[in-house]
């Protein structure tokens, strides 16, 4: 480290000397002491030693303290630093790591790694000089900007202490994209980077500026749930799939035991060991039975002696119970009811006259008026919808067939149009997928001259429009009408929640639908509140799930889980470099070097020298006053 | 309770100084007949030593005894007993003005002075200083409230002359051999060797007792002072630090030495004490392990 100084022309403070020097000896008014006789005294003054130089010195002791305690100030007003890199920056951001994988210890009561990065960030603010600034930027899944560039001390230390470990997997450039906007403002050359090397390899980014990657050191072994999801199984029940993934670096175990969120401590459901490698996952199956509604959680208890990471042994997991699929078939279409009353669990209203529930997972009609039911699922057959009625009509030729059909979406799997014939034909004036799209529409099935089948494309439901009838053509005598019919019966239960069922991970959770303008009030883990006001739809926006636990929706009855569930983040696995697109950012191997400032040190010691001096020399002498004479 | 003979010294004390005596080493006698033993042979009834008989002498003094067993005639020889001359100098300098000094030394003049007084021996005190202050020569019990009421008079001086002057001064009033009691703390800048020396040639064995103050002997001070001379009014600038305070007893131990030599060296005797003793300790302690008084 090279000793520099901030302000070095504050050096001709140095000049003070000669008039310190001059008046030390010009006033020095000592206290007078009548003493019975000066005969000893000029003896010992006459003694050589006394005379010797180191005596000398210390005869001028008190000018020597004040001339030290003239350097230490003038030294401390250069503010002298050892700088701690070659080349100084003036402006610092600072992208810290706070994802779920930073709470991890390397030992049992140890700082975690994010503790031991704010430590190091806090070094960096310490040594800050006064022409340097610094901006905090935290990510996780997303990227806060703590401070902008600021020499404010106390700010920067503000910021800080309040960043804590979100519970979720990190996102390395949102970081970046943050910095990036932060030098569109004030421009800078070079980021520092903490983090624990648990993020992606690659980064699709351009780097305007350098990296200092900063790898904190890894932490000790750890085991975590990595996945979390259920279905329906082949009896009325669910078949629960858990997987538990381990870092690397030693054998693990441990339990697994279920049981339901508002069981008391100790009650469980089931219980299964679990052991797994370094560096390895192993999956487990439970199973429930489906006639109620449960909210399920399942612990890990590690049996090692230190588990690096809290958020990733406990997974929470909602299912719900398992019913008929309610459907909603128009009287007229003969072939679906028929197809649909030979599959299991399927109920298909109206039946005998009798109208259904009202609430349908899945809508199949002709009539335009069926538009209203409300389901998550609906098929419509020789029905053009509202919004593309200029584009399309409906023709009926004496044959039609299909071109090219969507084989990748789910409703048309293992469904084969290319022998069907279709008595009409849709005709697109203007027939361009584009069009469809920014209407809000796709098409799954390909004409010759227009789209039979197009899907709706709507966030709360999904809506496949059949601009053909199906009794109409030849579809239902074809092999792949059934498992269209399947299909959607299949897709239906899936939207519905009957088929399987996922945990929620930490990030967002997802809303859902309660009454138009409802007030709910969502507590979280950390007994934060946050305030949700639902829309006009009745749908209540997400909520920011960043610790691991339950989320009570007050009102509604609904408590959610929010789960790590991140293989990454269990693994703690650590990266030894990001590569952007023109640029490959290598870990430092050595803890950044940073000026250290050093004046308040020599300030103190001034101090203490004041100290110093004042305790010997302003100190009266007790014996000569307590004889009451002199001074 | 019974009234003080002296404001300077308890009735006890005086009690237990009735009994001893100042211990002469060097037995400088008068030839007034009195309770020291002289050197020369004399008529007290202290036997001294045998020599052969010479005619033309008194035949009173032959051992009859030594003569029936060894068939020739010796004379028994006896002490004379004369009297001593005590000289007790008071230094009445400024510089004993400090921390009790000038009482300790009127103090220990009434201690000296009712030992010699009781014994019979010739009794005179001086003050060193400017007014020259002098009891003249006196003996016997009688001149006790003499000495008392004249050591209560003496004042602390207002002006100082050189101690070694003022000795000189006392022997041009002094007759008579003997002991001179010296009180003084002896710190004179001039050398105290002739003045010694003219004591000694009047026949006056030297005890010097050097009386010092607590921060004579142990300066307590730390800084910048400037030190001012009470005699002389000479200052004198010193920075003290544990060094210079440690050459400082150095050299008071030397000059405690370099006293005690020059007494010695004149068959005197030397003592410092400090005024923080009291002064039952210095008499009945101090001054009896060192053989001065007994």
């Amino acid at each position: 480290m090279n000793l520099s100084f901030f302000t070095p022309s504050a050096a001709w403070l140095f000049a003070l000397v000669l008039p310190l020097v001059a008046l030390y000896f010009l006033k020095l008014k000592r206290p007078r002491v009548t003493v019975p006789s000066l005969v000893l005294w000029r003896r010992v003054l006459d003694d050589q030693r006394v005379n010797s130089p180191f005596q000398r010195f210390k005869r001028n002791l008190l000018l020597l303290l004040q001339l030290l305690l003239l350097m230490l100030l003038i030294l401390a007003a250069m503010q002298p630093f050892f700088r701690g890199a070659d080349d100084r920056v003036t402006r610092m951001p600072i992208l810290i790591d706070c994802s779920a994988s930073m709470a991890a210890a390397a030992e049992r009561g140890g700082e975690s790694r994010l503790e031991v990065a704010k430590e190091r960030v806090e070094d960096l603010i310490a040594g800050l000089l006064p022409d340097q600034q610094m901006a905090i930027i935290s990510f996780s899944d997303h990227a806060s900007q703590r401070s902008g560039f600021t020499g404010n001390k106390q700010l920067l230390r503000d910021a800080l202490a309040e960043i804590e470990v979100d519970e979720v997997p990190s996102q390395i450039k949102h970081a970046f994209r943050m910095a990036q906007a932060l030098g569109r403002g004030a421009a800078f050359e070079e980021v520092v980077l903490l983090s624990d090397g648990n993020v992606a390899e690659r980064a699709e980014l351009d780097l305007p500026f350098r990296v200092n990657f900063q790898k904190m050191e890894a932490p000790g072994p750890n085991i975590g749930i990595t996945a979390c999801s259920a279905r329906r199984g082949r009896e009325d029940g669910w078949e629960i799939f858990l997987e538990v993934g381990a870092s690397k670096g030693g054998d693990y175990g441990g339990a697994i035991e279920m049981s339901r969120v508002d069981a008391p401590r100790g009650e469980t459901m089931a219980s299964e060991l679990v052991a797994t490698g370094p560096g390895q996952a192993a999956r487990l199956l439970f199973r429930v039975p489906g006639y109620e509604a449960r909210n399920l959680k399942f612990e890990l208890i590690p049996n090692t002696r230190f588990d690096a990471l809290e958020a990733d042994n406990v997974a929470y997991l909602t299912l719900p119970a398992l019913r008929p699929l309610q459907v909603h078939v128009g009287s007229s279409l003969a072939s679906f009811r028929h197809a649909l009353n030979a599959m299991e669990k399927v109920e298909v209203h109206p039946r005998d006259g009798v109208s259904g529930p009202g609430v349908y997972d899945l809508v199949i009609s002709d009539a335009a008026a069926d538009l209203n039911l409300g389901a998550r699922l609906r098929l419509f057959l020789s029905v053009v919808p509202q919004g593309l009625q200029d584009l399309i009509r409906v023709d009926t030729p004496s044959a039609n067939q299909a071109i090219d059909w969507r084989r990748d979406s789910p409703f048309l799997q293992h469904v084969d149009f290319s022998n069907v014939m279709f008595l009409e034909e849709p005709v697109s004036s203007e027939f361009d997928e584009g069009t469809l799209v920014n209407r809000g529409y796709q098409t799954l099935v390909h004409g010759a001259r227009g789209p039979l089948l197009l899907e709706e494309i709507d966030e709360e439901r999904v809506t496949l429009h059949a601009l053909f009838h199906v009794d109409r053509s030849t579809f239902p005598y074809r092999v792949g009408f059934p498992v269209f019919a399947a299909n959607l019966v299949q897709h239906a239960r899936h939207l519905a929640g009957l088929a399987e069922a996922r945990a929620h991970r930490t990030g967002i959770l997802p809303g859902f639908v309660v009454r138009p303008e409802q007030s709910i009030s969502v507590r979280g883990p950390d007994a934060r509140e946050i305030k949700l006001v639902s829309g006009d739809d009745g749908r209540l926006p997400g909520v920011s799930a960043l610790k691991v636990g339950l989320y009570h929706y007050e009102g509604t009855g609904v408590v959610r889980g929010a789960n790590l569930l991140s293989l990454s983040e269990t693994s703690l696995r650590q990266v030894d470099a990001v590569e952007f697109r023109e640029a490959r950012v290598t870990a430092e191997a050595q803890t950044m070097e940073t000026d250290r400032p050093i004046w308040h040190w020599l300030a103190a010691l001034g101090l203490l020298v004041l100290l110093a001096e004042w305790w010997v020399f302003q100190r009266r002498p007790g014996g000569w006053r307590a004889a009451g004479r002199g001074i | 309770m019974p009234a003080q003979l002296s404001s300077l010294l308890k009735n006890d004390v005086i009690a237990r100084l009735e009994r001893l005596r100042v211990q002469s080493r060097c037995h400088f006698t008068n030839r007034f007949t009195g309770s020291h033993l002289a050197r020369k042979g004399g008529t007290s009834t202290d036997f001294a030593d045998f020599r052969d008989y010479a005619p033309g002498d008194d035949m009173r003094f032959v051992d009859w005894n030594s003569f029936s067993r060894l068939h020739r005639p010796y004379i028994k020889l006896f002490h004379e007993e004369e009297i001593t001359h005590f000289l007790v100098l008071i230094d009445g300098s400024r510089s004993m003005n400090f921390e009790g000094k000038f009482q300790r030394a009127r103090e220990l003049a009434a201690a000296f002075g009712l030992m010699a007084l009781r014994h019979t021996e010739r009794l005179s005190i001086q003050c060193l200083s400017t007014r020259a202050e002098r009891l003249p020569p006196c003996r016997g019990r009688a001149s006790m409230n003499k000495l008392f009421s004249f050591l209560e008079r003496l004042e602390e001086a207002d002006e100082t002359i050189p101690l070694e002057a003022a000795i000189e001064n006392a022997l041009q009033h002094h007759a008579g051999r003997g002991v001179v009691i010296l009180l003084s703390d002896f710190l004179s800048f001039g050398t105290l060797r002739r003045a010694f020396n003219a004591l000694y040639s009047h026949g006056l064995e030297i005890l010097a007792l050097q009386i010092l103050g607590p921060t004579e002997i142990d300066p307590d001070i730390t800084s910048d002072f400037r030190l001012v001379d009470a005699e002389l009014e000479e200052t004198l600038d010193v920075s003290v630090s544990g060094d210079l305070l440690r050459f400082y007893q150095d050299h008071r131990a030397a000059y405690e030495e370099e006293m005690r030599a020059l007494c010695q060296s004149r068959s005197g005797r030397f003592l410092a004490t400090s005024t923080v003793d009291p002064l039952e300790t210095v008499l009945f302690d101090t001054l009896r392990r060192q053989g001065w008084i007994a």
